[in-house]
């Protein structure tokens, strides 16, 4: 007797059946996560739109801004405002609605971490949107297939990696540029001309200040901190970085915020308004204030989950040091800054290489007392022998003269040479006298005696 | 007042007792929801499931049968399968979508519509805005879209589809009325039209599972390439010159019966009349099973909720249709003889080489 069991099917071929929900759109997955190098949101919103075959316009009208409530018509004309604004991957409102929803249809988790959400009520906003489209043309030329976060963070002017400046242009003519409805809309693409990004741009060949880059390197750091994006979105301002200058105030300065903020190099107000949490501190100057006081950035923000509980500020070599705007970053490399001057030609004075990092000659030889005194002592040896050279040129100038002289049968003198040296000054040959007289005996001297 | 569920009722948790108590309306949607797996669906499931695996080298697989064999019903089965088989990973992603079923459109055209066609996948894979897909076009070192306000091109529909099953995941693309893809078609073009399917699996990763009349065998026969990477699973008939088949449809005519929610059907369980069932619906499961349940409506209509054997007769197909099926089953069933899953022989192969020597 065979079996015959009975089935339990759904007639429809085409719905899912006993198949849980899905995703609406596809699951793509963000690049770069836990990496310095992890993509934007506006890059993410690119790729997911060519994943489905269709513009970012086209989705955002179709599929994000009716989530958001904005009516059909309102949408046609805003479709392409948000994604590509300088804020759609910073700490505002609209990044945290378009997170949400992209979440909800992509079931895809942690894209909050591809914007500075995690920063917001944790440092300033200042200086954090884009500056406008940028990208490092040595990253796409590598192959990346996307944009990386740390390119729309205003104050980031250079790549960490390959350490080159940021370019913002491609070199497309406006011959070369296609219709509007042509653009393909990606990250490594131009959206004029429709070349990758990395085969055309130039390489900027302006140096990239050390500052810039270690700025950069600290900034990715904190993109690829474990704690980022964990601890959620905050609505209000935490008290973890002024907590943090406060026990510096208490345990460095002995309750003096003015030593702190001599420390630091910022003005004893804006100090005083962090401490009392009345404002926060950018993102370069809580940058530099972790790293004045020897922490990580992301240990001081986020040391909820930290087992050792919050971070301790540590006394810094570089305490004193004078701060200057905008070379915040350049703070970072002067150590480095004075080797290259001991290198470069021609050698300048401590008060010009101080003059040139923004702080003062007295500061210099307090911190840096031996690299300060060789370069003194480099520009001493270096006038003496100038000094010394002058001193033998016109030696041999006044030798040569009083030979011509002797030769045209004229007994050279003092008097004389003086009337007719008219580029020796009066005072070197009065200081120089016994030189000068030596060499025109010399000169007497050398003569054959007459017949 | 309670307004009236728009959703249909599941009658699966029903017996035939509390069948009985029910308008006849229901009684008629129950016993059309009653599907019995027998060994001939269960021995094509585990062939579409060694076929379809990742490792087995088949791209298409060519599930051909008599009409009325029960192939879609073996294609819903097979689909259920598929998605118990890839629950946990449903589960781990929400995007993943493991199998498609989609049917072939006949339009009434005279070319069969991709369009069309690819549209359906895309709703079958949730794709959304499938009017407004672009095209992407390489001009040389530039990358340019194409977009046209009029709807999305089919070039433009391919490739979302293509990604779309890749995003997904899918692994099984199930086509069901695939004879609709060979409609007036010369060879060329029938060539032409598996190439797109041979280059939507490839693309996407999925195996494609063609199910149809006997008509799709002619496909193996169009490339060398073609045979290589195709596999054709035969859904039989229970014949009646076959002991064993007919026991089985014995056995078969004996369940369904015992679903049927009318009094005085039990004779119909006997072997007298599971012959005669088997011989009118041609040894075909689905042609019994739309016979019987016709037979039903007949009675609850007409016979005022009793059975009678005039009613069954009246279900009957007549004698034209009949003869009709026969012969398109007969004539499948030969043409498909030497290419058959599982039938490949040394002995088969030997004779093959001999009578291509002696023809040569």
């Amino acid at each position: 007797m065979v079996t015959m069991e009975r089935m339990n099917c759904s007639r429809s071929t085409t719905t899912l059946g006993a198949m849980p929900p899905r995703s609406v759109l596809n699951g793509l997955q963000p690049m770069g996560l836990g990496t310095p190098w992890v993509e934007s949101l506006s890059s993410y919103f690119q790729r997911l739109a060519d994943s489905h075959h269709v513009t970012p316009k086209i989705l955002a009208r179709d599929m994000v801004l009716p989530r958001l409530g904005f009516s059909k018509r309102t949408s046609s004309h805003q479709a392409d405002r948000f994604w590509r604004s300088t804020f759609f991957n910073g700490m505002g409102e609209v990044p945290e609605k378009w997170v949400k929803v992209l979440e909800d249809l992509t079931k895809v988790q942690g894209l909050v971490r591809l914007t500075l959400l995690p920063l917001r009520g944790r440092v300033g906003i200042q200086g954090t949107s884009g500056q406008g489209r940028r990208w490092c043309p040595l990253c796409l030329k590598e192959g990346e297939p996307y944009g990386q976060l740390l390119w729309e963070i205003g104050t980031v002017t250079a790549c960490p990696r390959h350490q080159v400046k940021l370019v913002q242009a491609c070199t497309c003519t406006p011959k070369e540029r296609v219709p509007y409805h042509q653009v393909k809309h990606l990250p490594t693409l131009c959206w004029a001309c429709g070349w990758v990004l990395g085969e055309r741009t130039p390489i900027d060949l302006t140096p990239v200040e050390e500052g810039e880059v270690l700025y950069a390197e600290r900034v990715g750091a904190l993109l690829a901190s474990e704690a980022y994006g964990r601890m959620g979105i905050l609505h209000d301002r935490s008290p973890a970085l002024s907590d943090f200058l406060n026990r510096a105030v208490k345990d460095l300065a002995g309750g003096q915020s003015v030593q702190v903020a001599k420390a630091l190099g910022f003005s004893k107000g804006a100090v005083s308004e962090w401490t009392r949490g009345h404002h926060l501190p950018s993102l370069p100057q809580a940058l530099h204030i972790a790293w004045i006081f020897k922490a990580e950035l992301s240990d001081v923000l986020w040391h909820e989950g930290r087992p050792d509980g919050p971070v301790h500020p540590k006394c810094h070599s570089y305490w004193g040091l004078r701060r200057s705007y905008p070379g915040t970053r350049s703070a970072f490399g002067l150590s480095t800054k004075l080797e290259a001057i001991l290198e470069a030609e021609p050698p300048i004075s401590v008060a010009e290489a101080a003059r040139r990092n923004g702080t003062s000659k007295r500061e210099l030889y307090r911190l840096y007392p031996e690299q300060a005194k060789a370069i003194a002592e480099r520009l001493a040896k270096s006038k003496v022998e100038h000094s010394r050279a002058i001193r033998e040129e016109r030696l041999a100038v006044i030798g040569r003269l009083a030979g011509e002289m002797v030769a045209a049968g004229i007994k050279p003198t003092m008097k004389l040479l003086e009337r007719r040296l008219v580029d020796i000054p009066r005072a070197f040959l009065l200081m120089e006298r016994s030189a000068c007289l030596l060499k025109i005996r010399n000169e007497t001297m050398s003569d054959p005696p007459a017949a | 007042m309670c307004s009236p569920d728009s959703r249909p009722r599941d009658y699966s948790s029903l017996s035939r007792e509390d069948a009985l108590r029910l308008p006849d309306a229901e009684r008629l949607a129950f016993f059309r929801a009653v599907k019995l797996g027998h060994p001939r669906i269960n021995g094509v499931l585990a062939d579409l499931d060694l076929v379809t695996d990742d490792d087995s080298g088949t791209s298409i697989a060519l599930l051909v049968g008599p009409t009325g064999a029960g192939k879609s019903t073996l294609i819903q089965r097979f689909r259920e399968q598929l998605l118990r088989g890839s629950m946990e990973r449903m589960v781990a992603e929400p995007w993943h979508i493991p199998v498609v079923s989609v049917e072939a459109p006949a339009t009434g055209e005279r070319v069969f519509s991709w369009r069309t066609f690819y549209y359906r996948i895309g709703e079958a894979l949730k794709e959304p805005m499938l009017n407004r897909k672009t095209e992407t076009i390489h001009q040389g070192p530039r990358t340019i879209t194409k977009s046209v306000m009029s709807g999305a091109t089919v070039a433009a529909l391919q490739a979302a589809v293509e990604e779309a099953m890749s995003r997904r995941g899918t692994r099984v693309l199930i086509i069901d009325e695939a004879a609709h893809l060979l409609r007036n078609l010369k060879v060329e073009a029938m060539a032409n039209h598996l190439d797109a399917l041979k280059y939507l699996a490839n693309q996407s990763g999925a195996k494609l599972v063609l199910v149809g009349s006997y008509d799709l065998h002619r496909l193996m026969t169009l490339s060398a390439q073609l045979a290589r990477r195709t596999t054709v699973i035969h859904f039989r008939r229970y014949l009646l010159d076959d002991p064993e088949d007919v026991c089985i449809f014995q056995q078969l005519v004996a369940h369904l019966v015992k679903f049927m929610p009318i009094e005085g059907v039990e004779d119909l369980a006997s072997e007298e009349w599971s012959l005669k069932l088997q011989q009118a619906s041609v040894g075909c499961v689905g042609i019994l099973k739309e016979t019987l349940t016709r037979a039903l409506a007949q009675a609850l209509r007409n016979g005022k909720g009793k059975w009678s054997n005039a009613c069954l007769e009246k279900a009957l197909l007549g004698p034209d249709q009949w003869r009709e099926i026969l012969e398109e089953a007969l004539m499948g069933e030969k043409s498909v003889e030497g290419t058959t899953y599982g039938k490949g022989t040394f002995t088969a192969l030997n004779r093959q080489v001999k009578s291509m020597a002696a023809g040569l």
